[in-house]
């Protein structure tokens, strides 16, 4: 059953999805289109084309933005709309776990928004590669990975490899801990008899002061404060910071999920 | 004859007011049972306790003695109050989705009914009018070899002669070893379907017995003893 929930819920998401991908598509043209003219006249801003350029490439990283933001907020929506809302009443009488369901919206939802994460990373490197003439793959390439390996020991106290793996962990779980401070916020919001949407904001609100706090709470117990970053080894503080992000994540991600799964199983409250 | 729902002291308030106070009950299967009450007096709160839609403030409530979960959803066939069917696919699409969920859904008899009620499987949703929406719903209902139909006001919105077709459709596509739970303010319309009632006022079950008791005791129908009941 799990595998038809994916498979539907990928199914009923997927047309808004692509044609906000599409559009990131267009964009990026333009914006390559922009560099390409702005580049040819780097020196002189004066002709008609070199203005309409620089237009074109500030709206291609407000559009590259929007378009993550309109991805973020159309799968809450959704996420909203079938599982608290009119369709709720459908998703909920399914003969399958509330768990299992949670779990199908969960993956798709953090699968769509990595594909939008990877898609814009993408898109700003297509650029890149225009805005530098070609060059910018040519450069990396041409990078002795072994040098780079090196500094970043030196810098980060890890080796490149387990930078990208961290960089990796951190884009996955902070995708998450996005996903599931909403739909978290969204399962306590549905709780109240009124006022449900201000309800689901003021949780969103309480959920993110509560991280705060415990983040900090984190640092200060570690021992480290302005003075000990100021004196101390960097890679050592970084290494912390990036251990802590990790781990607080890691433990806000499973605490949210339990509040999800334990509101859906016990607390559902369709009015 | 088996009890498929059982209740015991059900209970369910919202904020400090009750929607369903204390409400036990039985219901059996082969009857098409009629949930009577006013707006308001708590009939879609026990329909949506029955679904899992909502959770009891206390109280149990069990289908074939299991507690609701997904062994009693799949073979509860329920039909909301309301539209629950996004919108935006075709009437086909919706169907598959029935198909690939419901083990008992029977696909021919749903393409049996839209084709007597002239409705293309290939138009979407959004281009229908409401009352052809719910006829869509009730078939997508009724298409299932359920034990047990909830029916949450089916006539409440249809003009009388598309409340005629409903109740048709109703009759002509339930196992007789099957139960209908219909619930409705609109007596007169659904009273001669029906075998047994449940009257609910104010969140509590004032009488719960069968038609032709209530003809016999009463010498009225039944209509005309609910509009005594629930005298304004």
């Amino acid at each position: 059953m799990l595998g038809k929930l994916i498979k539907y819920e990928f199914k009923h998401t997927s047309k808004t999805m692509m044609t906000t991908y599409a559009a990131l598509a267009v964009a990026t043209l333009m914006g390559s289109i922009a560099l390409t003219r702005t580049g040819q006249n780097i020196d002189s801003v004066d002709t008609f084309f070199d203005v309409l350029g620089m237009v074109m490439l500030v709206l291609y990283i407000i559009a590259i933005i929007g378009i993550y933001c309109i991805d973020f907020i159309y799968l809450c929506y959704h996420y909203n709309k079938t599982m608290y809302s009119s369709q709720g009443y459908l998703t909920h009488t399914l003969p399958v776990s509330p768990t299992a369901t949670f779990g199908a919206k969960i993956l798709v939802f953090f699968i769509w928004m990595f594909i939008s994460s990877l898609l814009s990373v993408l898109s700003m490197m297509v650029l890149l590669q225009v805005g530098t003439g070609g060059e910018f793959f040519r450069a990396l390439s041409d990078i002795n990975w072994g040098e780079l390996d090196r500094n970043i020991h030196d810098l980060f106290g890890m080796s490149a490899g387990s930078l990208l793996f961290v960089f990796f962990a951190e884009l996955i779980l902070g995708i998450l801990l996005y996903i599931l401070w909403i739909t978290a916020s969204m399962a306590i919001g549905q709780l109240f008899h009124k006022n449900r949407t201000v309800s689901g904001i003021l949780a969103a609100l309480c959920l993110y002061v509560i991280n705060q706090v415990v983040s900090s709470l984190y640092l200060a117990a570690s021992g480290y404060s302005t003075a000990t970053f100021l004196n101390g080894d960097l890679s050592d503080f970084i290494n912390l910071m990036i251990t802590g992000s990790i781990a607080m994540s890691a433990v806000f991600v499973v605490v949210l999920c339990v509040i999800c799964i334990y509101i859906n199983r016990k607390k559902l409250n369709l009015e | 004859m088996s009890t498929l729902v059982t209740c015991k002291e059900l209970t369910k308030t919202y904020g400090k007011k009750p929607a369903l106070n204390r409400v036990s009950l039985e219901i059996e299967s082969g009857h098409i049972i009629g949930l009577l009450g006013p707006n308001g007096s708590g009939k879609t709160t026990f329909i949506k306790l029955l679904n899992g839609l909502l959770t009891p403030t206390s109280g149990e409530i069990y289908v074939k003695k299991l507690p609701v979960g997904i062994e009693s959803k799949k073979i509860i066939s329920y039909l909301p109050d309301q539209t629950y069917l996004n919108m935006n696919n075709t009437v086909q699409e919706v169907l598959d989705y029935f198909g690939a969920f419901y083990a008992d859904f029977e696909m021919e008899r749903a393409h049996h009914m839209l084709d007597s009620l002239h409705i293309s499987p290939k138009d979407r949703l959004k281009t229908m009018s409401k009352g052809t929406k719910e006829k869509v719903q009730l078939i997508l209902v009724m298409s299932r070899r359920a034990e047990l139909y909830v029916l949450d006001e089916p006539i409440a919105g249809v003009d009388p002669a598309a409340r005629d077709y409903i109740l048709q459709t109703i009759l002509t596509n339930y196992d007789p070893e099957a139960s209908i739970l219909i619930s409705t303010h609109l007596i007169s319309d659904i009273e001669n379907i029906l075998d047994q009632v449940i009257f609910i006022k104010e969140g509590e079950i004032c009488l719960q017995s069968s038609v032709d008791d209530i003809r016999m005791q009463h010498q009225k129908s039944v209509d005309a003893l609910f509009r005594e009941v629930f005298k304004c």
